[in-house]
């Protein structure tokens, strides 16, 4: 082997045409007969729709449709799944992730309709005339204001909005360390809650191809394989090789572009429906309320230390905030994630964790940038 | 019992190797104590001690943070690379990881270069297309590298072994006689050799070939491992406040880290930096708002969402130490995701030893100019 390339700082070769106004984003990106689809979002925070009147929307030229949950079950459209594998105490609650929600809006920016038109322009003038009607219910934002017992309960099927607890470690350890221990420290750690802000906005383009019964999903997303099998196990029922998945050039993902969302579904979905190609590109605003965000969870930890300083035990309790659904892999996040690294680059001979993920009226969380690393024991 | 900060972690570092977490996890290797030792060298002589004296003449506040981190980085385990010859005699790297920005379409192929002997204009990087890619995990959990880095090992030393053998029969030479270097099959002792890409040619006809072996060089790998790596550092920072206004500056950051063998220090120092920055964005600057009774969201566009910008940020004093970790046959440590778990704790730490001298033990994140404001008010009674 030669030793002429690794290990030296050579200047990146895609970087020519990054710089020269050749990259290729999806937005840059068309495929013939397009049509273009906007997601209107739901205003309120926590809410029954009462309503949906889209008429006047259906009415305005170049408007080819406005789809709704009752189109989505119609055609037995499954909901989004969450992937994530975590040893939880009990078997973890995961609410049903339509891709248009269902007779209720649990975030601002909860998916309602899909307008699809022949230009983005009409797709949102659509969008504006589309009338929701919407009957509020109190909202709760905070994780451990979302325990309590008189908060707003989002699920029938989360009581308490818990939808699991988590533990690892030994705790008898760890309590007989904190009995004999020296000195005991105690910290609360919020680690705050991130909006991730890509430089690209999510955008797709969902095709259909009835000869042959295949769905072809070009979008600015991370990881093509996992989405294509979950897009034809839960979401479509139909064989994966009947899906194709591609990213152009992605401009920065951080990890919120790994996960299944409404608008992928929705681009193939009303593809087929319509036998046209759909465009799909979030705004700025937009992806505010409805690209995964990142951290969000509050802790407690002890740390007991014997007369010289040296660390015996560390006991960690956190509540996370999940958001109003399980992202594909929202649970991971604060269990999995944070137990690999827990301790630190510190000797700590009895260690104990215990996590409760929480239902709450914000956006869906998910793995950003480290996904929960502890910071309690730096 | 107030013991120096350095000294507290110093006490308690991980020295031993390989060494098991209380939560089971087995660490192989790491540059703790080194980390830790460089940087505390480096504090006692840079005259953060004056410094802080002219701030406090000025009327600010100087505080200094240390953090030792662990990242783990595991990701997805299997991954899945592909080196197909081409009969334009360019060679395709096929990856099931992807790149979003970290430059994989020329760290990838600075391997393969190495590795075949061929020079870097000869690769083409093919990702993310399930019709192209057969299979692979994507990106996640700083797994490209080491898991995606070394199905590129495997597919290269899989290929070089059936073209060693082509050789060898092509040649012809005993298999022990022939040498590769530089892209070049040559036999000891004589002027008879082969290019591999003209092997690779020759190797699409069964008449050239030993008898029953399948046509072509193209080598599919799988690298079926599950595997941790175990980046490490230690990071310092520097803040300066005015108790007035309770504004921020980060006036100094440094950090000592280790991502095992580096394949392009440049590219792993820009995701060191693009990390810290995300990580002094939490620390200072991101704060998401909802409103409580109603969920509406406050904090709903960059007028209000604070990202750091340029003048945030001082210059990122970053070195980079490696130790090579044999978890993976390159060597490698995902760098991807340490920065941002590294800085918040270390500014955090900074601001609170410049409030210290005013009370103040506890600050949430982000540390915004209201929340120092309010937490010296508090402290002192206000």
């Amino acid at each position: 082997m030669t030793r002429d390339h690794i290990g030296r700082s050579l200047r990146r070769l895609e970087d020519q045409r990054f710089l020269t106004g050749q990259g290729r984003y999806v937005d840059d990106l068309a495929v013939p007969g397009q049509l273009h689809g906007v997601v209107l979002r739901s205003p309120p925070g926590h809410a029954v729709i009462e309503n949906i009147d889209a008429a006047a929307a259906r009415a305005l030229p170049g408007v080819h449709a406005v789809f709704t949950a009752a189109d989505l079950d119609t055609d037995g459209i499954g909901p989004l799944p969450c992937i994530a594998q975590v040893a939880t105490v009990a078997p973890m609650i995961v609410p049903a992730r339509p891709a248009l929600a269902r007779d209720r809006v649990r975030h601002v920016g909860d998916p309602v309709a899909f307008v699809v038109a022949e230009t983005a322009q009409q797709a949102r003038d659509a969008a504006e005339r589309v009338e929701l009607a919407f009957r509020p219910l109190p909202a709760v934002v905070d994780a451990r204001e979302a325990l309590a017992a008189q908060a707003p309960l989002l699920w029938d099927e989360a009581p308490g909005n818990l939808s699991y607890r988590f533990e690892r470690g030994e705790k008898g350890a760890v309590d007989a360390a904190f009995a004999a221990a020296a000195h005991i420290v105690e910290i609360e750690l919020v680690n705050n809650r991130l909006v991730v802000a890509p430089i690209e906005p999510r955008a797709a383009i969902g095709t259909y191809d009835a000869a042959a019964d295949t769905f072809d999903l070009l979008l600015t997303g991370q990881g093509v394989h996992s989405l294509r099998r979950q897009l034809a196990e839960a979401v479509f029922n139909m064989p994966p090789d009947h899906i194709t998945v591609r990213a152009p050039d992605v401009g920065g993902g951080f990890g919120v572009k790994n996960f299944l969302y409404p608008e992928w579904v929705l681009v193939l979905w009303a593809a087929r429906r319509l036998g046209r190609p759909v465009k799909w590109v979030a705004e700025r605003g937009e992806e505010f309320i409805s690209s995964a965000q990142g951290r969000d969870n509050h802790t407690r930890a002890r740390l007991a230390l014997d007369c010289d300083g040296r660390f015996l035990a560390l006991d960690v309790d956190t509540i996370a905030n999940l958001g109003a659904y399980l992202s594909t892999n929202g649970p991971g996040s604060s269990t999995n994630s944070p137990a690999s690294a827990m301790g630190g680059v510190y000797d700590i001979p009895a260690v104990f964790m215990a996590v409760r993920g929480v239902l709450t009226n914000t956006v869906p969380i998910d793995a950003y940038r480290g996904a929960g690393k502890p910071r309690p024991i730096t | 019992m107030a013991l120096d900060p350095v000294v507290l972690r110093r006490r308690n570092l991980i020295s031993h190797f390989p060494y098991r977490s209380g939560l089971g996890v087995t660490i192989d290797c790491g540059r703790f104590a080194a980390n830790l030792d460089e940087m505390a060298q480096r504090l006692l002589e840079d005259g953060f001690a004056a410094r802080r004296r002219a701030a406090a003449a000025r009327g600010r506040l100087r505080g200094l943070g240390i953090a030792c981190f662990l990242e783990t980085s595991r990701g997805t385990p299997g991954e899945r690379a592909e080196i197909r010859f081409e009969p334009d005699r360019r060679v395709a790297l096929v990856l099931g990881t992807q790149s979003n920005g970290q430059g994989h379409e020329t760290s990838f192929p600075q391997i393969a270069s190495d590795m075949l002997g061929l020079p870097l204009a000869t690769f083409r990087f093919v990702q993310a297309d399930t019709s192209a890619v057969k299979s692979g995990n994507g990106h996640g959990g700083a797994r490209s590298m080491h898991m995606g880095g070394t199905a590129l090992y495997l597919a290269a030393q899989m290929a070089l072994s059936k073209a060693r053998a082509i050789a060898a029969h092509l040649l012809p030479a005993d298999a022990g006689e022939v040498s590769f270097n530089a892209g070049r099959f040559t036999v000891a002792g004589s002027e008879r050799g082969i290019d591999l890409l003209a092997l690779a040619d020759a190797a699409r006809d069964p008449a050239n070939l030993p008898d029953g072996m399948t046509p072509g060089l193209d080598a599919d790998a799988y690298n079926d491992s599950d595997v941790f790596t175990f980046p490490n550092g230690c990071h310092t920072a520097e803040v300066e406040i005015d108790p007035e206004t309770g504004a921020v500056t980060l006036e100094r950051y440094q950090a000592i880290d280790d991502y095992g063998r580096l394949i392009n220090p440049m590219l792993t120092a820009g995701q060191v930096q693009g990390g810290v920055a995300q990580g002094i964005g939490q620390a200072l600057f991101e704060h998401t708002v909802y409103e409580r009774q109603s969920g509406q969201l406050l904090s709903g566009s960059f007028t209000d969402y604070a990202l750091p910008r340029a003048d945030d940020l001082p210059p990122l004093d970053i070195t980079l130490a490696e130790l090579p970790t044999a978890v993976n046959p390159l060597g490698v440590k995902g760098a991807g995701q340490a920065g941002c778990m590294a800085a918040p704790q270390t500014i955090i730490n900074a601001v609170l030893d410049a409030l210290a001298p005013l009370g103040v033990e506890h600050i949430d994140m982000p540390a915004t100019p209201e929340r120092v404001w309010r937490a010296i008010q508090s402290a002192q009674g206000a």
